[in-house]
């Protein structure tokens, strides 16, 4: 192995981020390694480089717009002191009852997938499971939490839109659709969460048997909020593979 | 959906990131995207997870360090998305004859990116922080909340698929 620090740790020394001992062996280091000094001056041009190429009002426009969709900061699911009793009886409860509204498109039709978004979070109102066919009206404070089952499928992603056009990834991995597990259980997505805002909001989580772009859902679900014309309870499918299930949800 | 505040000068924020970690993060995602315009996306993606929760991302040990691993993940992730992936990788082989024994040697992080997709999400993020960021096992590891046993063993499989001797 090289005696020269890594590359990482170049680039942290250069952002000012090493301190103390660690930071001055690396300047002594420096003092007497022309390669070390030319791979730091390196690590400056790349950064006089990116600045050539994209401005600082560039950056700064593209990172709000992409902030944007950074789905919201999950608030915990409101399982109150029986917990895990609670637990227990969504598992038993909540499969015969629901029915969930499928859109399927493909040729192919999986058996047994569904989607269920289980309604509580506050002292006042009992836990509750949207309806796929009406609109679910929400109290203050309410969150939302999303269960699955999976059928034949290993992908899923979801996201919602609302009366503005904004579409907001909900579940997702780094661009793309989570990794699931093939299955007729119900299993729920980790945290639950809270639409902030008024109005209404139509979530929508497809199921898919290979992984989707979330860009491309978002840009699928607004070609659809286009189509209906702004009206989110005309909404129709999105033109993405999959089976899909949307609720529409009313945010006090 | 963002947090901010009166003391939080959003601005001033932006232009940190941008001024001190614009050039690194980007630098990774047009490595792994190999397209400026898509690496421009992936960056202002990582940027916007950065900034949602600004202030964990400050008390980060290491802020680069984390920006790196979100970005070298996002970035692994729009690829394993794609069904261009695999003719992407088409020149594999004759990046390994070229790395090799060609006339032309590649550098071991071109190397080490064509062979990507022959591997699982974690085997590449640990084959690009040890071979490109060239941190330490140990670092990798506690990066990757592994054990170094088995980052080593990651790597050994890489190692051993993409025809390298272990070093």
């Amino acid at each position: 192995m090289t005696l020269h620090p890594g590359e990482l740790k170049l680039r942290r020394l250069r952002v000012g981020e090493l301190e103390g001992i660690e930071a001055r062996e690396l300047e002594g280091h420096l003092e007497h390694c022309s390669h070390c000094r030319t791979r730091i001056k390196s690590l400056e041009q790349e950064q006089a480089q990116f600045e050539r190429e994209i401005s600082f009002d560039r950056f700064s426009a593209g990172v709000e717009r992409a902030a944007k969709s950074v789905k919201p900061r999950p608030a915990r699911w409101f399982i109150p002191a029986m917990g895990m009793a609670a637990a227990v009886l969504v598992a038993i409860v909540a499969r015969p009852v629901i029915q969930s509204q499928s859109m399927q498109s493909g040729t192919r039709v999986k058996g047994g997938a569904s989607v269920t978004l289980r309604i509580g979070g506050t002292a006042s109102s009992s836990q509750r499971v949207a309806s796929p066919q009406a609109l679910e009206p929400l109290i203050a404070g309410e969150r939302v939490r999303i269960g699955y089952q999976a059928g034949a499928h290993r992908y899923l992603v979801a996201i919602s839109i609302d009366e503005r056009r904004m579409v907001t990834e909900l579940y997702g991995q780094s661009g793309s659709s989570l990794e699931v597990s093939p299955g007729d259980d119900t299993r729920y997505l980790p945290e639950s969460l809270e639409f902030t805002g008024t109005g209404l909001e139509r979530v929508i989580v497809v199921l898919s048997d290979e992984p989707l772009e979330t860009a491309r859902v978002k840009q699928a679900a607004e070609a659809a909020f286009d189509t209906a014309k702004g009206d989110l309870r005309q909404l129709t499918k999105l033109d993405v593979p999959g089976e899909q299930f949307h609720r529409l949800l009313l945010k006090p | 959906m963002i947090e901010g505040g009166r003391s939080f000068d959003r601005r001033a924020a932006l232009h940190e990131l941008y001024s001190k970690y614009g050039g690194s993060v980007y630098g990774r995602c047009h490595y792994l995207l190999k397209d400026r315009s898509r690496a421009e996306d992936a960056m202002q993606d990582v940027f916007a997870k950065a900034m949602s929760s600004y202030s964990d991302f400050r008390a980060e040990a290491s802020p680069l360090t984390w920006l790196m691993k979100i970005a070298t993940h996002h970035c692994l992730n729009v690829l394993r998305g794609e069904r261009s992936w695999r003719k992407a990788f088409e020149g594999i082989q004759q990046a390994k004859a070229e790395a090799h024994h060609g006339p032309h040697v590649l550098e071991i992080r071109e190397v080490v990116r064509n062979l990507l997709s022959r591997f699982d999400l974690e085997t590449q993020a640990a084959a690009i922080h040890y071979h490109v960021d060239e941190m330490t096992l140990e670092e990798v590891a506690a990066l990757l909340k592994r054990s170094v046993p088995t980052v080593r063993k990651r790597l050994q499989h890489f190692a051993k698929e993409s025809g390298q001797e272990w070093k």
